[in-house]
Order: structure tokens, then sequence, then C-alpha cells
């Protein structure tokens, strides 16, 4: 029984080292946000004078232009409308239309699926974001302008991008 | 009939046995006492710990820049302090043990991020060695360009160049540290990326 005993006790007391063993560890890193919108053309009714009862409106792909550049999921706005001013103070009320496109010349930019408020993601997929085009027509009603005061009118709005700020 | 006697002789090794025993009972001459220091060398090596403690961290980058985290040379850091880290103690004093290994097992060279985009990455690594009682480095070994598979060979029993090879054997730990640079791309999608890295220790 001693032998067996001490064999016992030298498997207890030995040190049981591990010969080989894996040790895993994270690597992580944040790429910040890059997202920027800038004006490539505004929206102008043109020359021609609004005939005050008559509706008169722009095509979005003839409107105003807003490039976006995206390395993340963005949301695109803009104003539903807009009220503009002119002589005396008064006021036009403009509505907007908005469509978007991949390319800066668009002659039939996609309509947004939901009113200019309601935006507009550009897609992204892959590693890189990318670059697309908003175009902004805009229709002044019949009954907006039947009581307009003549003269030049004028305003700006905003077009927004939103996203998670990295 | 003759009754027959049995003869019960001794073994002839317990014979011997008995003449020694009788050979060694001496009478003291005078009465002394006899000290006799013996010296007992056991080395006992413990068992390796290893831990993760840090991960790598590019933290945070901009598109189209790229951006390095050293692998540092000690256990002070000038950037920060994110470069990844690992600790292995009780190193083997067995001189059998030759050489540790820190072979990358999974080093992804890229990291995965939003929708799954890549952000490509590229390693390079130190492991030093420590005296584990007063924590001064004995050594280093560099690797310039780390690769899944590639293994930080470091030479620590018995071999030319072992680094802390010296008698009496002391306590040893090695530090691991990963490094590298991020490589994002123009419009590199935002967001925060992720990968696993796995060394594997064995001792050859």
């Amino acid at each position: 029984m001693r032998p067996l005993a001490l064999a016992l006790l030298m498997l207890a007391v030995w040190p049981l080292e591990m010969r080989g063993q894996n040790y895993s560890l994270s690597a992580n890193a944040t790429v910040a946000s890059s997202v920027t919108a800038a004006r490539v053309n505004d929206l102008s009714f043109g020359a021609t004078a609004i005939v005050p009862g008559v509706a008169a409106s722009v095509s979005p792909a003839n409107g105003a232009r807003v490039r976006v550049d995206f390395n993340e999921t963005t949301t695109v706005t803009a104003p539903n409308f807009i009220m503009i001013g002119g002589p005396g103070g008064a006021a036009l009320r403009v509505d907007l239309v908005c469509a978007q496109d991949a390319s800066a010349s668009a002659t039939t930019p996609t309509a947004f699926g939901a009113p200019c408020a309601g935006g507009f993601i550009p897609p992204i997929a892959g590693n890189v974001g990318g670059t697309h085009y908003i175009y902004i027509g805009a229709t002044v009603s019949a009954a907006a302008s039947v009581s307009a005061v003549a003269g030049n009118y004028a305003g700006s709005f905003s077009v927004t991008a939103t996203f998670v700020s990295y | 009939m003759h009754p027959r006697s049995v003869v019960v002789r001794p073994s002839r090794s317990l014979a011997w046995a008995v003449f020694v025993s009788i050979l060694g009972i001496g009478v003291p001459a005078r009465a002394q006492t006899i000290t006799a220091s013996v010296t007992t060398a056991v080395s006992v090596d413990l068992a390796l710990t290893g831990a993760a403690e840090q991960n790598l961290d590019f933290t945070r980058i901009l598109p189209g820049t790229p951006k390095a985290v050293v692998a540092q040379a000690t256990q002070s850091c000038t950037d920060g302090c994110t470069a990844g880290r690992w600790r292995f103690q009780n190193i083997s004093k067995r001189g059998a043990d030759r050489r540790a290994n820190l072979q990358f097992a999974a080093l992804p060279d890229s990291l995965t991020g939003p929708g799954g985009a890549k952000l490509g990455i590229a390693y390079n690594a130190r492991a030093c060695v420590f005296n584990a009682a007063t924590n001064v480095s004995l050594g280093c070994v560099t690797q310039a360009s780390s690769i899944q598979g590639s293994t930080v060979v470091v030479p620590i029993n018995g071999v030319a160049g072992a680094i802390g090879d010296v008698k009496p054997a002391i306590a040893r730990d090695i530090y691991l540290w990963l490094g590298g640079t991020a490589s994002p791309r123009a419009g590199q999608r935002a967001g925060d990326y992720t990968g696993v890295v796995t060394v594997f220790f064995f001792y050859n």
C-alpha cells in the first residue's frame, strides 16, 4: 500500500501545467461618421412671373439639387412646404416635392416614397458609403397665389441629413 | 526408521545482513555529535497561467486615414496604451522547454463592422520576458508582420539567446503585445468594427 499511497500523493501535489492553451481578446475600431450635404442648385420658378390664381410648378429634375455624401445610414429630409417672403412682408406658400437619384444629372429622378418630411435613406452596402443627390421641385397652388401681392418673393429651406454620430 | 532431522538454515542474504549489522555497531571511543548538512535542490514549476488582459483598440478612426497602435517594448506606452496585451506567468524553467511559442491561431486581416463591412488591419507583435520579482524586462522578441498562423518564438531555456535563463533560475513572465495599423478606405462605412484574436501558447 505504501508505494500506491506515495504515487497518489505525488499525483496530488504535482503541478498540473497546461502545456498548450488558447487565449483570446478582441480587436476593435470605430470608424467616425462622415456625412455632408451640399447645395448644387437653388430652386427657382424662372423669369416668367406667376399669374395669381394659376398654379405654377417646377419639376424636381429642374428644381433644387443637393449632394449628400455619407458613410452610414442617413435619413435625408426637407420640409413639405415653406413660406417665402415678398413685398411688404407678404408671404407665399410653396409646396415642395422631393426626388432622389445617384446621378447628379438625372432627368427623371425617383420621387420619395413619402412627402419630403418623411425622408429618404440613400442605399448603402459593402465597405464604403456613397454619394446621392436629392432633387426638390415646387408648386405654388392657385389658391396660394390668387391673392398674392405682386413682386419678388424669396426664402430658404434646409435639407437635413440625420444619422447616428460615431 | 530414524527420525528425520530438519535443519533450518538462515538464508545467505539474511546472514550477510546480520553480519554487516554486527560490524556496524561500534562502540564510540568518546561521546560526539556529528552534524551533517544536506542541501536539497528541488525545482518545482508552477503551472503556467495566462490571460488576455487588454483588447487591441484602434479607438476612433477617420475614413481614409490609417491609424497605428504600437506594440510596446515595455509596460509603459505612449499612444494611449491600446495595444492588445496578454500575460503569461510561471514560465517553465525546465530545460526541455526551450522555447515559448506564441502562435496567432486567429488573427483576422479585417475587422467586421455594420452590415458586414470590412476594415483592413495589419498587425505586429512584441513579446518581452520580465523578471517576475522585479518586473524588469529581460529582453524582447519582435515580429514585424504578424499574420494568422505566425508564431512569436521566445527562447527561454538552454538555447542560444534564451532570455532570463540564469542560475539559480528566476521566475519569469512573458507579456505579449499586439499592435497594428487599421486602414479605413475613403468613405469607409461608419460604425463599430470588431474581431477576435486568439493566441495559442505552447513550449517546444
